[in-house]
């Protein structure tokens, strides 16, 4: 872990690289199962993580390893809300359409799945711009989820 | 860690956790698959969409040269479940 980078009960900082991207699965999973999701639902909400950081990394970061990624666990009664912050280029995912699955599996066409699956297996997903220069992905996973 | 072998012309064994950090080591081995091939999942314990993103590439180059697909088996529940998610389970043969 590099000097700057923190790890706390609820945050965890890493620097840009898909090196990291296990830890990122396994700092949340840990959460999430503390927080009391099962089995599955840990697992869906680690890989929406794994895909978020995935998309920071390769759209906000241009693939830059040494950039600033902080993970933030918000348990609530309700839900568990995870904020991946990051100041790197602002994309707003909300003006990317996620494939149209039926043309995408049928064409072998690339690119957009991660989004797809954040959008289907996560409750609320939104993006706002934090404070100054870095900007938010949040992601929202009910207790009451099927 | 992540590891792909190619045991045989005729299948190709999946070891780790195969994420976006793995795409290019995983592409190097895909690249050498001429023909159908059984990919075995059992040594796999997750994958993401980086990781689908290569096997649908590698079905979509068989497949438009003619010369078959992918047969998937082995995979934990997990890893199945992500294919449903993807609706990957309708592209491969999963078994």
């Amino acid at each position: 872990m590099n000097r700057n980078e923190k790890k706390t009960g609820m945050r965890l900082t890493i620097n840009s690289s898909t090196d990291r991207l296990r830890e990122v699965r396994d700092f949340v999973s840990d959460r999430a199962r503390d927080a009391g999701f099962r089995d599955e639902v840990v697992h869906t909400i680690a890989l929406c993580c794994d895909e978020a950081c995935t998309n920071v990394i390769k759209h906000a970061y241009a693939n830059a390893p040494d950039r600033e990624i902080d993970i933030r666990i918000i348990p609530r009664r309700d839900e568990m809300e995870i904020v991946i912050t990051h100041d790197g280029e602002s994309f707003d995912p909300d003006t990317i359409k996620s494939p149209d699955m039926k043309e995408y599996l049928s064409h072998y066409r690339k690119g957009g799945l991660g989004l797809h699956l954040i959008r289907s297996l996560m409750d609320k997903v939104f993006y706002k711009q934090g404070n100054g220069s870095r900007y938010e992905v949040h992601l929202v996973k009910f207790h009451s989820s099927p | 860690m992540f590891d792909a072998k190619i045991l045989d012309d005729k299948t190709v064994q999946l070891f780790g956790r195969f994420d976006a950090a793995q795409v290019e080591k995983a592409r190097v081995v895909f690249d050498q698959v001429k023909g159908p091939v059984e990919v075995d999942f059992t040594g796999l314990e997750y994958i993401s969409s980086a990781g689908l993103g290569i096997l649908l590439m590698t079905q979509r180059r068989l497949k438009e040269g003619g010369r078959g697909g992918l047969r998937l088996t082995n995979m934990n529940k997990h890893i199945r479940d992500v294919f449903q998610y993807a609706g990957f389970d309708q592209v491969f043969e999963i078994v």
